[in-house]
């Protein structure tokens, strides 16, 4: 009898590859199969979208003031009518989702760097070091988030210029909002840093540095994924909060939280709905779709989730 | 008689814990020429492993401390070097084994990237180099398909293929001296039997000296050159691999061979040594192990024998050998 060897062929071997799930992969996997977790990330993508192309899809500049036209209600001109400059209202919104969601990207950034780095450096090294930034981290936490938050934008804010306050804003929530990450993470370390392939690294002669931001952090991948989402929901709310209040970013920049603004004047509040009810909508559909990729995620990168 | 590659002398290495002192290997003199396999054997808690992350550097702080002696490689103090020379020389001239297979690898990254770290940092190998060599290291270590290994993630893998990965990621930068601490202790026997004679096969192509750690004297039997003994922190005889399995001198070394299962000879139940290994913060006084040595005289109970030289070559650490000569 004769045996025959198979050579490997090709379409062999690319089902082959297909067998190798990264962990990536796995967690695309099961947030596909998620109904509600489909549909954030549609309404998300929708935002995105129309926040990235804003200058593509309306033909009006939103800044560009006609005082003939103001207050003028939803039309087929002005489709969601004009405020109180003539500006038509639909361009600003379209250019208040740009900048919202610029606000909570950026301070999202900034509270994970901020938490992944001091967590990792807590964790890592222990002892007076870890001492020392928890207890930092402790005393931003147990400050209240939204007084404080006002207190630095109204002193800082004074000196920035106008432009400049949606930096402003960015990184005081950002610094404001890593201590809990940071905690998280510095506790995942600490067991991590334990494990034999940590000793296996140090054998192997890798850095300090390199053993934090390699080996350690890339297994907290999942809590900071679902952190930075949450977060970001997080960050708009508290940027439309501070802008609605005045003291975030400034008018004439247009934000989904200081559009909001026209709703503190009793008689457009009464009398002129779509000055204040689309950016509602906006910050709702923003946050909720957040919100509902981030608690996807969340049952996607823990392992021991059924679902 | 070659040049020693590397040279262990007088190690002291104490571990400082609230109930005392734990003298975790106390005075441990030995040495390893190129291409020459070292076994190091004793029961558990008696050093092996503390001996081997001191030459290592990796002597968990701040708890664990060298207190004294010299690690001699290619003519350089291991302990007096900074922790950046240091980092140069682990993982590129030693490298070690790891015990447990299945934790020794970083679970989220693939088995390509973690041997291409190595590869790039210590060989200067740019991604494409790195990946090939990784490849050819897999393939040394009998691993098929490694153009499909390197992709895959630890879980995807077994145990033994997991410890041909680690190995193949130790010797990867072709080091001097590899450290194997009871590489073979967690896999079964047919993988331990082809792992042991990649390491010799690997060995002779590379000319690298091996320490290897174990407490299963038929590996040592068949990979050894030379054996240390330990108990408790110390060495309790030295000889070569011949010397030792045919004219033991030490209890202790007696007490192992004997509680090993013989074909020849039909007995109805193995031999033990009597009792455990002392509590390291109470060792009792004189010879550590006169409690559990049959032979035990009044000098064991109240000196400490030093490790003198029986023959040629032949270190043991006991009076009533020494009293013989």
């Amino acid at each position: 009898m004769k045996i025959e060897i198979k050579k490997p062929t090709l379409s062999a071997l690319q089902e082959d590859k297909e067998a190798v799930i990264g962990p990536w992969k796995m967690i695309w996997i099961r947030l596909r199969e998620n109904k509600m977790a489909l549909t954030g990330l549609i309404i998300m993508g929708v935002i995105i979208f129309i926040s990235v192309f804003a200058p593509f899809l309306t033909p009006y500049d939103p800044y560009q003031y006609d005082f003939g036209i103001t207050f003028q209600a939803p039309s087929m001109k002005h489709w969601l009518g004009t405020d109180e400059m003539g500006r038509d209202y639909l361009t600003r919104i379209l250019y208040g989702g740009r900048i919202s969601m610029q606000v909570g990207l950026f301070s999202v950034t900034v509270a994970i760097g901020l938490g992944a780095l001091i967590g990792g450096i807590s964790g890592y090294y222990g002892g007076w070091i870890d001492n020392i930034l928890m207890r930092v981290g402790e005393v931003i936490s147990s400050l209240p988030f939204m007084p404080f938050a006002i207190t630095i934008s109204a002193v800082l804010g004074a000196r920035v210029k106008e432009e400049h306050k949606l930096y402003l804003i960015m990184i005081i929530i950002g610094t404001l909002s890593w201590p809990g990450l940071a905690r998280l993470i510095r506790g995942q370390i600490l067991s991590l840093r334990e494990q034999e392939f940590m000793q296996a690294a140090t054998a192997l002669g890798i850095s300090d540095r390199k053993k934090i931001v390699k080996h350690l952090l890339p297994n907290t991948y999942g809590y900071l994924i679902v952190n930075a989402t949450l977060g970001m929901a997080g960050a708009i709310m508290s940027e439309s909060a501070l802008s609605f209040l005045g003291l975030g970013v400034a008018p004439p920049v247009p934000t989904w939280g200081n559009l909001i603004l026209y709703a503190r004047d009793m008689y457009t509040l009464m009398y002129r709905p779509w000055l204040w009810v689309p950016p509602g909508i906006c910050i709702f559909l923003a946050v909720l779709s957040i919100n509902l990729i981030g608690d996807a995620l969340r049952d996607a990168v823990d392992p021991k989730s059924n679902r | 008689m070659g040049k020693n590659l590397i040279e262990v002398k007088g190690l002291k290495t104490y571990f400082y814990t609230k109930k005392g002192v734990i003298k975790a290997v106390d005075g441990v003199d030995f040495a390893i020429q190129s291409g020459k396999t070292l076994g190091i054997v004793g029961e558990s808690g008696c050093g092996k492993s503390i001996t081997s992350m001191s030459i290592m550097g990796l002597v968990p702080a701040p708890h664990g401390k060298i207190e004294g002696g010299e690690i001699f490689f290619e003519d350089r103090d291991l302990l007096k070097l900074s922790e950046e020379e240091m980092r140069k020389i682990r993982g590129n001239d030693i490298s070690m084994i790891f015990q447990e297979p299945m934790t020794s690898l970083n679970p989220v990254f693939t088995i390509g990237d973690q041997i291409t770290e190595v590869l790039i940092l210590h060989q200067k190998l740019d991604k494409a180099q790195a990946t090939k060599k990784a490849m050819d290291m897999l393939t040394l270590v009998g691993i098929a398909r490694a153009e499909k290994i390197v992709k895959e993630y630890p879980h995807q893998l077994s145990g033994g293929m997991r410890q041909r990965v680690m190995i193949a990621m130790a010797l990867s930068c072709m080091p001097k001296l590899l450290i194997a601490d009871e590489p073979t202790t967690a896999l079964d026997v047919t993988i331990q039997a082809q792992i042991l004679e990649l390491m010799n096969g690997l060995k002779e192509r590379l000319d690298t000296a091996i320490m290897l750690i174990t407490h299963d004297l038929g590996v040592i039997a068949e990979m050894a050159d030379h054996v240390v003994v330990m108990y408790a922190g110390k060495v309790v005889e030295d000889a070569s691999v011949e010397e030792l399995f045919e004219n033991p001198k030490h209890p202790y070394t007696l007490g192992l061979l004997n509680s090993k299962p013989n074909m020849s000879v039909e007995k109805d139940r193995l031999e033990n040594i009597p009792g455990v290994v002392p509590n390291p913060i109470q060792l009792p006084e004189g010879c550590y192990f006169h409690p559990r040595c049959k032979y035990a005289t009044d000098k064991c109970r109240q000196a400490q024998p030093e490790l003198k030289e029986y023959t040629s070559g032949h270190k043991v650490s006991c009076f009533m050998v020494h009293k013989e000569v």
